[in-house]
């Protein structure tokens, strides 16, 4: 629960007090120690030695990148966050399939074989390799400066209100604002209270309230139109508001020590193409997976179909190790193709006319809507909802 | 003047009852936050 904890709000209150009379030259320290203690009271040492081993790796690595931009450093890094991300968050399911499909072809592997008990990945580990990644790409391919101050770069890394779940930030967005900490004014405190009022709310008053709604949804022992429409609506505001709020109060706390995070939501459900929604919706997610993914894939230049494709894949398989977040990702993945498709031959339906934009929303709702079943739920499960909303809808 | 007054007036209204109905709900058997799993 982080955010909710009674332990994490007397450390915020103590870090935040000690952080505003602190002198500016101790002002990096001392959040720098908050940041590790918060690190390590919720991730424990087991979570938080292999994040140190990687930030280690990365912070070499771009400084000997940034005075050898040709080295091979890069290349054996960027494969050692992958390969981390990899093992730590999707051993399990690669032993999983591989069992069924060696079941499938009539070969037992024994459960002892696949049902390893692998250590629980590192609080945090998808944020922290995308930020890691971002970093080292940004040295090596846009040339930026790495960061030299070991200080600064450990506060990129663990900066704690955004350590769990992002925004996922930019260094030279972040890093220049290190060199000058110091107190919000009242102005910037004001909005940074009603910053985390906000995100509050949302989570406590609106998304958790709609969790005790989609209990009583889900606890039916069959489903029609109506209840899968309405399931699927609530899982969306559901998440919306949950991550939102999440966002806000983790940008508040930025704003409580001084520093601008990046935002995350821009009134994502008011967008009237799927290419809007991305660019309103987990706006730092999408920005990184279009940065480091798509673009380099080739981006808009080449094979664009493959390049979406594959980038709404790792999306997807980004939210969790479950085969239904890459259908889900890849069904995005084909909304984005089939919509860039339609726009080049009918670009008048994404014009400014009022009739094609309520047209654009209400497919965008609808499609983005249907999407958060295969989010929320096992494909057998969302081909069941389906396939009896479809049922309820035939006449008799 | 008057109207600018109302206007925090309100605001601080409106923060507090939503930080009332926060500390309302508030529990420790709360569902964690959608994306802390991931």
């Amino acid at each position: 629960m982080l955010f909710l904890q009674p332990w994490f709000w007397a450390f915020a209150v103590t870090a935040l007090a000690v952080y505003w009379v602190c002198p500016p030259r101790f002002k990096p320290y001392w959040l720098l120690l908050a940041s590790a203690m918060f690190h390590y009271h919720f991730a424990g040492p087991a979570g938080v030695a292999p994040i140190i081993v990687l930030a280690l790796l990365t912070y070499s690595v771009g400084l000997a990148t940034a005075a050898q931009p040709a080295g091979r450093s890069y290349a054996m890094a960027m494969l050692v966050l992958v390969a981390a991300l990899g093992f730590y968050k999707y051993s399990r399911l690669g032993a999983r399939t591989g069992a069924a499909l060696l079941g499938f072809l009539g070969v037992h592997v024994a459960p002892e074989v696949w049902e390893w008990q692998l250590a629980g990945a590192p609080l945090g580990i998808s944020f922290f390799t995308f930020e890691f990644v971002h970093y080292l790409y940004e040295i090596r391919v846009h040339r930026r400066p790495a960061v030299r101050n070991p200080v600064h770069f450990a506060l990129f890394a663990i900066f704690f209100p955004t350590l769990v779940s992002g925004p996922i930030k930019r260094f030279p967005d972040f890093v220049p604002q290190l060199a000058a900490l110091h107190n919000p004014g009242r102005a910037e405190m004001w909005l940074a209270v009603r910053r985390i009022i906000r995100g509050l709310f949302k989570k406590i008053c609106i998304a958790d309230l709609l969790v005790e709604y989609i209990k009583v949804f889900e606890d039916v022992p069959h489903f029609n139109a109506p209840l899968v429409v309405s399931l699927a609506v609530l899982q969306g505001w559901r998440i919306y508001y949950d991550f939102a709020g999440y966002s806000d109060i983790a940008i508040g706390f930025g704003q409580l020590f001084g520093l601008r995070l990046p935002e995350n939501f821009d009134r994502p459900f008011g967008a009237t193409s799927l290419r809007e929604f991305w660019r309103r919706w987990h706006m730092s997610l999408s920005a990184w997976i279009r940065d480091y993914i798509y673009i380099p894939l080739g981006g808009n230049r080449m094979h664009r179909g493959f390049n979406l494709a594959a980038a709404m894949l790792l999306c997807g398989l980004w939210h969790g190790a479950a085969w239904h977040f890459a259908i889900w990702g890849s069904y995005h993945g084909a909304g984005l193709a089939v919509e860039a498709a339609v726009r080049r031959r009918f670009p008048v339906a994404f014009g400014a006319a009022r009739r094609w934009q309520v047209l654009g929303w209400l497919l965008c709702c609808a499609y983005v809507t249907y999407g958060w079943l295969l989010f929320f739920y096992p494909v057998a499960q969302v081909y069941t909802m389906t396939r009896e909303a479809i049922i309820w809808w035939q006449p008799y | 003047m008057v109207a600018t007054l109302l206007r925090r007036g309100a605001t601080v209204l409106v923060y507090a009852l939503m930080l009332l109905a926060v500390l309302a709900l508030w529990t420790l058997d709360a569902p964690p936050f959608i994306y802390v799993a991931f």
